[in-house]
């Protein structure tokens, strides 16, 4: 390539990116901004008007434009609060940082999980904390969490986050195919897994959906999941299985599963109209 | 920072700062297949990846971690590497093309910066050393301009970045760099156009038996030769999940503009491959939907693919350049191959843009199998 083109492609580029920065409006920051600030940053302050202060950034802050000049100072400051500061400016702090992707929150709730003694917050609160990026950084913890926590709010939180990971599958399986499981766990899984694996998923589905001793609200999930699947056919006499447990459930959400299933289903040959 | 990876790269870092002669050691830990960065989170490596680079800002920037620097500049939008290798690159005569990274890197990052510090590697809040992305781009382009091995600084490129949605001490500094350049200067002699580079890949036989079966797009499997012996093809990696639009995204929209461009010049049997870092994930309908999604056609010659069988053999055997924590891709290089009729990876771009119309005239060099 020409090296006068080269430089006119970045050119270009950079063109465009300022028009985006810019396409909002480049209208001024809010003046308040950084009294918010440095009131934040007043330890001589009441925590309640520190608190305050906190609300109101983070209120500013989804004004992108104008808040931009001023983020990475409220960032610096927030991490300097996770550090230094205790309950409540601390956990409001982390979920403001968290839903940054700020990876110093991340790391401080990936040290808490994994040595409890250095936990600012709960397992569940650092667990919902960090699900708000994929990307971050406690699969292996997720995993502990997810197969033998006592606690079944982390464990269903454990199990929301791990249904980004392809190296859960077989958890899922395990946990959906397990009548002994907590529900709630054994729905998350059934979504999660079909997510991951669809074939997987059908197989271990329609064994739930058949299984009459098995939980309603898990074959109704299931039941719901293969109906929205398009490449779900179900097979030969599926459609006639579901409509017998239609009409032969008491459940309401099985019984309206199974009609969205009929519904939405391509008729089978030999299907009772 | 626990695990022996992790206690090891400390350890090796803190002996090249005492004996900067061995620099080239630090190079291996900017790659993201080094087990320090497995298992770790997006946020994470790019942190190690900072702290190693600011390591090469002190102790010289060794030849070989170059690349690194010019992705972290080209496509990085994290602010702590960009921010580290901003430095870095002022830790050796300049690279030819730095003004365009350093301008480039600045759109990337306008929106995105944050604070950083990069004296250590776990830093506590406040930081004594705080610096953003931004300032420290800015800090370079000031070296830059003040030295006499390099063009005079673009004046109206810099001039033309200030506004008020930067931060005051960037727009400081942005008004310092510009009292340094002469009104009425201008861009000296234009950088070369970054080509293929010299990656371990180029040299590799994929047409061998290579036990890699492919599904593409379509949900039809077929071995890996199969797509690539017989006509000149382009392979790209990338996959759905990737958050850095300067990478994947961008991938595969250019590979769309290559079909156009190869089209153009009735190049009917070359081939496109798209091929995902996350097989487990990045199902035929997600690639389809991605790929078409970005203007490029799938279709006849022109694939997307996952690896269902063989995806460990394959990323061995190319040592691609992905990490990945838990199931999930954790940072990853732009990567680009030309595979010749025979198989045979005949050029590679890594870590580095790739332009459509040089890619279009590499490909149509690379001489088919005669029928």
């Amino acid at each position: 390539m020409d090296p006068d083109e080269y430089r006119a492609t970045y050119a270009a580029e950079m063109e465009r990116a300022r028009a985006r920065s810019t396409a909002s409006g480049d209208g001024p920051a809010d003046p308040a901004v950084p009294d918010l600030l440095a009131g934040l940053g007043d330890r001589n302050l009441p925590a309640i008007e520190r608190q305050a202060a906190l609300t109101e950034l983070r209120r500013q802050s989804f004004v992108a434009i104008a808040f931009r000049p001023h983020r990475p100072a409220y960032l610096a400051l927030l991490r300097e609060l996770v550090d230094t500061e205790a309950p409540p400016l601390l956990d409001d702090a982390l979920e403001a940082l968290a839903l940054e992707r700020d990876e110093h929150a991340q790391q401080v709730l990936v040290d808490g999980l994994r040595d409890p003694d250095r936990a600012k917050v709960g397992p569940a609160r650092a667990l919902e904390l960090l699900s708000q990026d994929v990307h971050a950084d406690h699969y292996d913890i997720l995993e502990e969490l997810a197969d033998r926590d006592d606690d079944p709010v982390v464990r269903r939180l454990a199990l929301r986050s791990l249904a980004a990971d392809g190296d859960a599958v077989g958890l899922f399986q395990r946990i959906v195919s397990d009548p002994a499981e907590d529900t709630e766990a054994r729905t998350i899984s059934a979504v999660a897994l079909q997510s991951l694996d669809r074939e997987a998923f059908t197989s271990v589905a329609w064994d739930i959906v058949g299984d009459e001793g098995d939980d309603d609200e898990v074959r109704a999930t299931c039941l719901t999941a293969l109906g929205v699947d398009p490449a779900v056919t179900g097979g030969e006499g599926r459609g006639e299985q579901v409509q017998a447990l239609r009409d032969t459930t008491s459940t309401p959400s099985l019984a309206k599963a199974a009609e969205r299933f009929i519904e939405t289903s391509p008729a089978e040959e030999g299907d009772p109209a | 920072m626990t695990g022996t990876a992790e206690r090891q790269a400390i350890a090796l870092v803190d002996a090249v700062r005492a004996d900067p002669s061995r620099r080239d050691e630090l190079v291996p830990l900017l790659s993201e297949r080094h087990p320090v960065h497995a298992g770790r989170s997006t946020a994470a490596t790019a942190r190690i990846r900072a702290w190693v680079l600011a390591a090469c800002a002190e102790v010289g920037l060794p030849d070989e971690a170059v690349p690194f620097v010019r992705e972290e500049l080209e496509s990085g939008i994290e602010a702590a590497p960009v921010a580290a290798a901003a430095r870095a690159a002022r830790s050796r005569p300049p690279l030819p093309d730095l003004e365009v990274l350093l301008l480039t890197a600045f759109a990337s990052m306008r929106a995105r910066d944050a604070p950083v510090s990069l004296a250590s590697l776990r830093p506590g809040w406040p930081a004594p050393d705080a610096t953003t992305a931004l300032a420290e781009l800015v800090a370079t382009a000031r070296w830059l301009g003040g030295r006499d091995d390099a063009p005079s600084l673009d004046r109206a490129a810099w001039s033309e970045l200030d506004g008020s949605d930067l931060a005051p001490d960037v727009r400081r500094a942005l008004g310092e760099l510009l009292e340094t350049v002469p009104e009425g200067h201008c861009c000296g002699a234009a950088p070369e156009a970054p080509t293929a580079t010299t990656a371990p890949a180029v040299g590799i036989d994929l047409g061998a038996r290579l036990e890699v079966v492919v599904e593409d797009h379509a949900g039809a499997r077929h071995p890996l030769p199969d797509l690539l012996v017989g006509r000149p093809t382009a392979v790209a990696f990338f996959y759905t999940r990737c958050e850095n639009p300067n990478k994947c995204s961008s991938t595969v929209t250019k590979l769309g503009h290559l079909q156009e461009e190869l089209a153009r010049r009735g190049a009917d049997e070359v081939g496109l491959l798209l091929l995902t870092y996350d097989p487990a994930y990045d199902t035929p309908d997600r690639l389809s939907r991605y790929a078409e999604g970005r203007g490029l056609r799938l279709g006849g010659t022109a694939r997307a693919g996952r690896a269902v069988q063989g995806h460990d053999r394959l990323d061995a055997t190319l040592a691609l350049q992905a990490g990945s924590a838990g199931g999930l891709v954790n940072r990853h290089a732009v990567e680009l191959l030309l595979v010749d009729p025979r198989g045979t990876v005949a050029a590679a771009w890594s870590r580095t843009r790739w332009e459509p119309a040089e890619v279009a005239d590499r490909l149509l060099a690379l001489t088919p199998v005669p029928r």
